[in-house]
């Protein structure tokens, strides 16, 4: 089953689409699709006063819904869904595959903040970049992404990977400042730069920074330099300097930064 | 127009006055309780085979003031966890352990509870907790003041100026619009502003040259020359640390000699935070017996409870050392504030875990205490919203009360060890309907001082609770989850002649009144405190004299009880 959304109106408030995901569409007919609610801005309305909706049956499977268009002010696309797939032809808006547990979500033009907030299974690939707290728990929150694989093809913001508990996230462009802060588990791969102070207060966990490191926090210390780390498909040839950190916790996260990328670490091998 | 009400053929606990589960119709007119009404023209609720009970009574909970919005603004997290949409009566809202005030009013009504005291609340604050309590719906209110580490009130003590420090103590009800003598930590919060603690009733205070056991007798001496109509209500120290069911006991006892019969003098509130034995938290223990034993012997205290449930919470108090060291304890988020020249408070999330060893001797220290208490009169039910866990718990923990079975339910999941040393396996008291009553209803009332409430007598206020149980069909002790779904949602609540819940939702948003003691201390004494106490007022606070009051106006509904002092 397939099912296509595209927005009659581009939209001019913020659009929940939490209630549309595949687990809720699996045993449903074209009319009661129709008629699901949604929250437009501060209205409650019904899903054919917003979208077209095209159902076809011909596809075997499982249920993949496709939205078509700018969904840039959308939240929560994909909220909670445990199987099936969602993709967006263009870009995601805020919260992408909030609390997800299982399924794919293929994004194909940017996302805001809170891509896979508090995620616990399946994967997310964005084609574009993402904004901040990629994979990190709500406001107040400590509870971070526990499993499940994110792919950003683009850069991303500050705070990759925040909390986060188990599970792997991917970004081959640059990222900003605090990737993996206050980290417990699982492994967050930055192909290109990083503004600074990767891994701040991680208490374990892996971060991976091919590009340049920024900075180097003073609670994290070098142990060795390693020819090539284990990635999350494949192993990664560098070679790295590799930091134990972050001390000022328990210290048991490693942080490992590339040798080409960063020439000014150099002095650091006089201390091993 | 007098709004009557008749309420025909319910199962009425009214302990009281000495009802208990007897077929009863009970009337009502212009807000009171009346001998009877005219029939024809009277609103009629048909509540044969419902349960009758006062509307309940709070006596202790933090439900507004500026501790319970620091502990809004720390968690935001909690705001996600529950929140209520808008109806067509009632306004929307969030939280689940630190509610907004709306959401406050409405989940206390819907359990059928009609009067909420909050729990402490500083002088210098008590501008901000009435604008909160204000905008708190349907519940009659309270503000017990803090008065435990005011520096002249702790002045005036060290001094021996008993009657002046009554007088400056009636000057801060009258002026704050207080109801009655809080305690929070004697001496330690004080001395957490240079960064200590007192941890027993004869360490010394810094920089006042007194004891925390001298604070505690003071405020009793001056809580009896006042004839306030609550006892001082305390926290004690050492509060949540190994062993200190002897401090508390001490603090109990320190002050037996005033008792000359008559009134309790002194209410341990959340004593479930201080009623724990062993020497470390590796070794704690339940101490709930050692307190019991001597509550049973003696007639000057009375408590509530504290009871821990099982859940994700938010600690707020009043005692900032305690809070500090459980943040360091658990890592996680800490708020502090310090309240000058008056005392702090603290705010740190918390999770009961039925797992860990702690938690579970916790969650047992305040069922013991209810359960080996011999007189429920002495015992109130609270959770000290939302130390131990939020209100909205109270049907559970009733339920526990009410059944061994339910007990023991919690148990099989509990942690093993800390079951050994508790004696809560080996209780089988079980709670009536009648015990419920009075530790939810009658006793908080009577402590209290409340004469118009907790009672279904004539010229009592009708706060009722009705809910759709049948006593008399079933047994609590098997059937604990039906009273539990009964307790959670009132059939019925009446609040003051009006029917604000029907079938747990609410269908009528009215205020509720606002409650201070108007205490008659003669004009010219408290002028002349007042001109010995400006000078180093005005030195002290941040806030001039003229300032600090709160203005009768500013409460809606206000009802002073008047208190006519020995001075």
């Amino acid at each position: 089953m397939r099912v296509t959304f595209r927005p009659l109106t581009p939209f001019k408030v913020p659009v929940d689409l939490s209630p549309i995901t595949p687990d809720n569409l699996e045993d449903m007919d074209i009319g009661e699709i129709r008629s699901l609610q949604i929250s437009l801005g501060s209205k409650r309305k019904r899903v054919d006063e917003v979208f077209s909706v095209e159902l076809s049956e011909d596809a075997e499977g499982e249920v993949a819904v496709v939205f078509m268009g700018d969904f840039s002010k959308a939240r929560g696309i994909g909220s909670g869904m445990s199987k099936g797939s969602i993709t967006v032809k263009g870009s995601g808006g805020l919260r992408v595959g909030e609390y997800m547990r299982g399924g794919t979500i293929v994004v194909e033009g940017d996302v805001d903040h809170w891509l896979g907030m508090g995620m616990r299974g399946g994967s997310i690939n964005v084609k574009g970049s993402a904004g901040s707290y990629v994979g990190a728990p709500p406001k107040g929150s400590s509870k971070g992404m526990r499993g499940g694989s994110i792919m950003i093809e683009g850069g991303a913001g500050e705070c990759v990977g925040a909390y986060m508990r188990d599970g792997s996230i991917e970004v081959k462009g640059s990222v900003g400042l605090f990737p993996g802060l206050r980290m417990l588990g699982g492994v967050v791969v930055v192909y290109g730069d990083c503004m600074g102070r990767a891994g701040a207060r991680m208490k374990d966990g892996r971060v991976i920074i091919l590009g340049r490191a920024g900075s180097i926090l003073p609670t994290f210390q070098i142990e060795e330099v390693r020819p090539s780390v284990r990635g999350v498909r494949e192993r990664l040839e560098g070679p790295f300097y590799v930091f134990q950190g972050d001390l000022s916790e328990d210290g048991r996260g490693r942080l490992f930064v590339s040798k080409q990328s960063n020439p000014e670490l150099e002095y650091l091998e006089k201390l091993l | 127009m007098k709004e009557a009400l008749l309420i025909r053929n319910g199962i009425v606990y009214d302990p009281m006055n000495g009802v208990e589960g007897e077929v009863m119709d009970i009337a009502v007119e212009g807000g009171v309780i009346v001998e009877d009404v005219d029939e024809r023209e009277a609103k009629v609720i048909d509540a044969s085979g419902m349960l009758i009970m006062p509307g309940g009574v709070d006596i202790h909970s933090h439900i507004a003031g500026s501790k319970s919005n620091i502990g809004r603004l720390l968690r935001p997290e909690d705001h996600r966890r529950s929140y209520e949409p808008r109806t067509a009566v009632t306004r929307s809202g969030v939280g689940h352990t630190v509610p907004s005030t709306k959401t406050t009013g409405y989940r206390y009504a819907r359990m059928g509870y009609t009067t909420v005291f909050e729990a402490a609340s500083p002088p210098l604050k008590q501008k901000h907790t009435w604008e909160e309590l204000n905008d708190i719906p349907i519940i009659d209110k309270a503000a017990l003041t803090v008065m435990g580490n005011n520096w002249f009130i702790m002045d005036f003590i060290s001094q021996d100026r008993i009657e002046d420090a009554a007088i400056y103590a009636a000057w801060l009800l009258k002026s704050t619009k207080g109801y009655g003598i809080k305690i929070v930590n004697p001496g330690g919060v004080e001395a957490w502003g240079w960064g200590g603690n007192v941890y027993d009733l004869d360490d010394q205070v810094p920089y006042f040259g007194i004891t925390p056991r001298e604070i505690v007798e003071g405020l009793c001496r001056v809580n009896s020359i006042l004839n306030l109509p609550h006892t001082i209500h305390v926290h004690t120290n050492r509060l949540g640390m190994p062993n200190n069911c002897w401090t508390a006991l001490r603090t109990v006892h320190t002050i037996r000699k005033s008792f000359g019969g008559g009134r309790p003098l002194i209410h341990i509130t959340h004593c479930q935070f201080s009623g724990y034995a062993g020497s470390t938290w590796t070794t704690l223990r339940s101490g709930a017996e050692y307190i019991a034993k001597y509550v049973n012997s003696i007639d000057h205290v009375t408590l509530d409870i504290g009871q821990v449930v099982f859940t994700d919470t938010t600690t707020m108090t009043g005692d900032g050392p305690l809070e500090f060291r459980l943040f360091q304890s658990l890592a996680g988020k800490w708020a502090n504030a310090d309240v000058e020249v008056e005392t702090g408070a603290g705010v740190v999330p918390v999770k009961y875990s039925r797992r860990s060893y702690v938690g579970t001797i916790q969650w047992a220290v305040g069922l013991e205490l209810a359960l080996l208490i011999d007189d429920p009169w002495r015992v109130c039910l609270t959770t000290d919203h939302p130390n131990g866990g939020p209100f909205t718990a109270y049907p559970r923990v009733i339920s526990w009360l009410m059944s061994s079975k339910a007990r023991g339910k919690v148990m099989e999941k509990a942690n093993r060890r800390a079951l050994k040393y508790t004696v809560l396996p080996s209780i089988d008291r079980e709670y009536t309907f009648t015990d419920v009553a009075i530790v939810t209803r009658a006793a908080p009332a009577r402590l209290l001082g409340l004469k118009s409430k907790g009672h279904l007598g004539v010229g009592a206020d009708a706060d009722i609770a009705i809910y759709d149980i049948d006593p008399r069909k079933i047994d609590p002790a098997v059937d604990y989850r039906m009273v539990r779904r009964a307790l959670r949602r009132a059939a019925y609540t009446i609040k003051g002649g009006r029917i604000v819940v029907v079938k747990g939702e609410v269908v009528e948003d009215i205020p509720g009144r606002s409650i201070w003691v108007d205490v008659a201390v003669p004009g010219d004494r408290i002028e002349e405190v007042i001109r010995e106490v400006k000078p180093r007022f005005e030195e002290f606070y941040t806030v001039k004299l003229s300032n600090y009051p709160v203005p009768e106006s500013m409460l809606i509904g206000s009802s002073p009880i008047k208190v006519n002092p020995s001075i």
